[in-house]
């Protein structure tokens, strides 16, 4: 019997006209994005726009040249970074945790996602000030503020994504006598797992505006100390390179955890 | 007299209607599966077969009445593993993993296990592939790893939901024909449930037919079929007699639909 | 046929009539409406609120309209962005917007002295400023002018190895109560709020500075100046009615904070009205003196906001308008 029709055969083709098309795309937003700098700095140089109440990307660079030779730009890069990681493995952690642990009480889990529903609704920006009071305002109310920016949207998906596993296979484990902890084990976490990338992705964005909006309130370091600060001194240079900085660090982000979820969820394949 | 792999005992079950009412779907149903036989159940859509499906096994514990498996030649306890249409295979494990899947839930799977297994896949054509994904097999190849997957738990009784609807006529016969070799290597019986009247009769030694409202057994056909040597799905669809079943037992569901016609408002 | 009288009569009616719409024509110009974005809701800041609440604004032909900016900034950018007439808060910051190109300027000072006072718990070992090395003081985030004072005066004094604990303006107190911090620079009412729960001053900022020192004032942008200049005196004359009536009248500035402040308790808010008119911290008149403009102005050059020699007084303050106010 040699029905070996292994549909992957046609993918290398197909993988690499993929590659080529996302290859296409970046490189017009780049050159878009090169256009419009471009067109920034020459209006700010011919005094089309006030470059120093806008900014200029040649005033940027400068700025970061300075920030790099002060020793600023580093370490509050890292403050930043280390304030939404943190909060991030916490926050994520516990809510993937307790989501899926939920599945072993069905009882409890409609009270449990009826409170993280009521918790997800508190916006959490308007909860800076008191995060701050009740841990101070260097780095520890950042990471909480950030945990619990990522926490609840993590609980949820991945309560949803522990209830969603097809009934089916379900009740397979069940005709092979699987005790409950095997099936959360061995069915219920791996199929979770695609859910729980993906709601990842989406929680280092939530965890970096809990980081940032934790120094606009009270901070000594980090980069979005260093953008209220400039803010408040009209030195919008500081304030762009914070944006691009903070901006290119969500991306890295992004990608480290894009780049995780293809070495452990091999078996999602694009068709 | 052999001991039955599996005898349905007075069988009764009511489905709760959306309205509070009681639907009776069983009422005092018989039937009883012999050692190496390969039974067929068919009737109308509606007629209760998902039901006496996830009832036999196990799935839907019976209002009243028994599901009895027979124990085994040696006396231990006989087991039922099932198969859907659904291959039901686990996305993130291997072939070769997914097969040992049954064995793994219920002990630590063994060295020896893996080789029995391998052997299997083999036997079916799959040695090549039992490190690869089940998102890289055809339909056909990942029933097939389900039906090791069954198999290598060693069942007494394997039950089957159309496991082969969904896959392409030639790919069918060819596992049609895997599963009739079952009784010849282990004595396995088979319990089918199937719309597909051709393919019943190709495989069963019996075809049970269910009807009315409650269901019960409308007739029960002894299938003989004349063929050379043992039955194939091709040999068994060549045979004389085949379109005299296939009248029949068609007959006989178009009879019951007609008998519905009649008191249908 | 009518006689004299009766004629001169209704000629004198009707040119009592004629007169008396005159009149009410002039009258009846509606008041002008102006907008002031203050940096906080502040008691330092009463000259503004004694204006408009006690109807002085309004007896100058202008109606204002109070928006509180969250910061000094803000309130900046909305009177370079059009959207305020004038901006109450540290002359400082209009200065380093006009750094970078923006063309603001001073017309009135408002608060003329230093609000601000390190305090510490009641219990507390500490008796003075020299006690702070090694400590953990609260203090407003930066840029704020309470802790370039703080750093000035620790860094002149020589106390070192004081940690800075920067928390949003008005809530030094809490550190010091959950006791991360030992001792607090802040404000009013915030110092009162605490001597009334038994701390006690280890430093007070409030020395005389010769000349004065333009703490908080009153900025427009250079246009408004020119298109509106009537409107920017009877502005600048409101708040100098406003700045004697309160030292004229503490009653009345007390009232008038009171009511500003509903929720913090009379006492504190009497306590620190006393306290920012004993003091001399409330202008006494408009008028933004060039002795009270450096002192402002030394401060940012210390912290190495502003680089000596790039502001002037001139170009930052117009005190025409307040010397007018002051010469009624």
């Amino acid at each position: 019997m040699s029905d070996v029709t292994l549909s992957t055969a046609p993918l290398p083709r197909r993988a690499k006209r993929h590659a080529r098309r996302d290859l296409t795309s970046i490189g017009a937003v780049a050159a878009i994005m090169i256009v419009l700098v471009a067109l920034w700095q020459i209006a700010a140089a011919h005094g089309w726009i006030n470059g120093q109440l806008f900014g200029s990307p040649a005033g940027i660079v400068k700025t970061a040249q300075i920030a790099l030779a002060q020793g600023t730009l580093v370490p509050d890069t890292l403050t930043t970074l280390y304030e939404t990681v943190v909060g991030l493995v916490i926050g994520s952690g516990l809510g993937i945790g307790l989501g899926l642990l939920l599945w072993f009480v069905p009882r409890v889990s409609g009270v449990a996602e009826g409170f993280s529903v009521l918790l997800n609704s508190i916006p959490k920006i308007a909860l800076g000030p008191l995060i701050v009071i009740w841990f101070g305002s260097d780095m520890t109310s950042k990471v909480w503020l950030a945990a619990i920016s990522t926490f609840a949207v993590a609980m949820i998906s991945s309560c949803a994504a522990a209830r969603e596993v097809d009934r089916d296979l379900l009740n397979l484990f069940r005709s092979f006598n699987a005790r409950p902890s095997m099936i959360f084990r061995k069915l219920i976490v791996p199929s979770a797992l695609p859910w729980i990338f993906s709601t990842l992705r989406v929680n280092i964005g939530f965890a970096l505006i809990g980081a940032v909006v934790g120094e606009y309130i009270a901070s000594q370091a980090g980069l979005g100390h260093a953008v209220f600060v400039a803010g408040s001194l009209f030195d919008l240079n500081t304030v762009w390179l914070g944006i691009i900085v903070l901006t290119l660090m969500a991306t890295l982000l992004t990608w480290i955890v894009q780049f995780a979820e293809k070495r452990i969820v091999t078996w999602k394949t694009k068709r | 007299m052999p001991v039955a792999r599996l005898s349905v005992t007075d069988l009764t079950h009511t489905f709760e209607a959306e309205h509070g009412g009681a639907v009776p779907i069983f009422a005092g149903l018989d039937f009883s599966v012999g050692s190496g036989e390969i039974v067929s159940i068919v009737g109308r859509s509606g007629a209760g077969k998902s039901t006496l499906f996830n009832l036999i096994s196990g799935l839907l514990p019976p209002q009243a009445g028994r599901i009895a498996v027979g124990p085994r030649a040696d006396g231990t306890p006989g087991r039922i593993a099932y198969m859907l249409q659904k291959d039901l295979l686990l996305p993130w494990r291997s072939v070769l993993e997914n097969a040992v899947l049954g064995i793994e839930l219920f002990r630590k799977v063994t060295a020896h296990d893996l080789e029995r297994a391998r052997h299997m896949l083999a036997r079916y054509g799959l040695g090549a592939v039992a490190q690869a994904y089940p998102h890289s097999l055809s339909g056909g190849m990942r029933q097939r790893v389900a039906l090791t997957r069954t198999l290598l738990v060693e069942p007494t009784l394997v039950l089957l939901d159309e496991p082969f609807s969904a896959l392409d006529y030639e790919t069918r016969l060819a596992l049609e024909d895997d599963v009739m070799a079952l009784r010849q290597s282990n004595g396995t019986s088979v319990v089918l449930v199937t719309h597909d009247i051709e393919e019943a009769i190709a495989m069963s030694d019996r075809v049970i037919i269910l009807g009315g409202r409650p269901a019960r057994i409308e007739q029960a056909l002894d299938i003989k079929l004349s063929v050379e040597g043992s039955r194939t799905a091709i040999s068994a669809r060549e045979a004389p007699e085949f379109r005299m079943w296939h009248a029949q037992i068609w007959g006989a569901l178009r009879g019951h639909s007609t008998q519905l016609g009649g008191l249908a408002a | 046929m009518e006689n004299k009288t009766v004629k001169h009569l209704r000629a004198a009616c009707a040119a009592a009539f004629a007169m008396g719409l005159v009149a009410h024509g002039a009258y009846a110009a509606p008041p002008e409406k102006v907008v002031v974005y203050q940096a906080f809701q502040s008691i330092q800041y009463l000259p503004l609120y004694v204006g408009i609440d006690k109807g002085i604004f309004a007896k100058h032909g202008l109606d204002v309209q109070k928006v509180t900016a969250g910061g000094g900034a803000a309130g900046v950018a909305a009177v370079i962005g059009g959207h305020a007439d004038f901006s109450l808060q540290d002359p400082m910051t209009a200065i380093l917007a006009n750094l970078k190109g923006a063309t603001l300027v001073n017309v009135a000072n408002v608060v003329a002295g230093v609000p601000v006072w390190v305090i510490a718990p009641g219990n507390s070992p500490l008796k003075s400023a020299t006690d702070l090395a090694g400590k953990n003081v609260a203090t407003a985030l930066p840029p704020t002018t309470s802790t370039y004072l703080l750093q000035r005066m620790l860094k002149e004094q020589n106390i070192g190895d004081v940690k800075l604990n920067t928390v949003q303006i008005g809530t030094e107190l809490s550190p010091v109560g959950a006791g991360r911090s030992d001792a607090a620079a802040l404000y009013e009412p915030q110092a009162d709020e605490g001597l009334a729960q038994g701390y006690k001053i280890l430093y007070a900022f409030p020395k005389a500075y010769p000349g004065g020192y333009a703490f908080s004032t009153i900025d427009t942008l250079a246009a408004t100046i020119k298109t509106k200049p009537q409107m920017v005196s009877e502005f600048v004359k409101a708040i100098g009615e406003a700045e004697a009536l309160i030292q004229s009248s503490p009653a009345t500035a007390k009232a008038v904070a009171e009511s500003e402040f509903p929720t913090l308790s009379k006492g504190v808010v009497d306590s620190a009205v006393d306290r920012l008119i004993g003091q001399k911290i409330y202008a006494e008149n408009p008028e933004i003196s060039e002795q009270a403009f450096r002192n402002a102005l030394d401060l940012q050059e210390f912290v190495g906001n502003i680089k000596p020699g790039s502001v002037t007084y001139a170009s930052a303050v117009d005190n025409s308008f307040a010397k007018a106010a002051s010469g009624k």
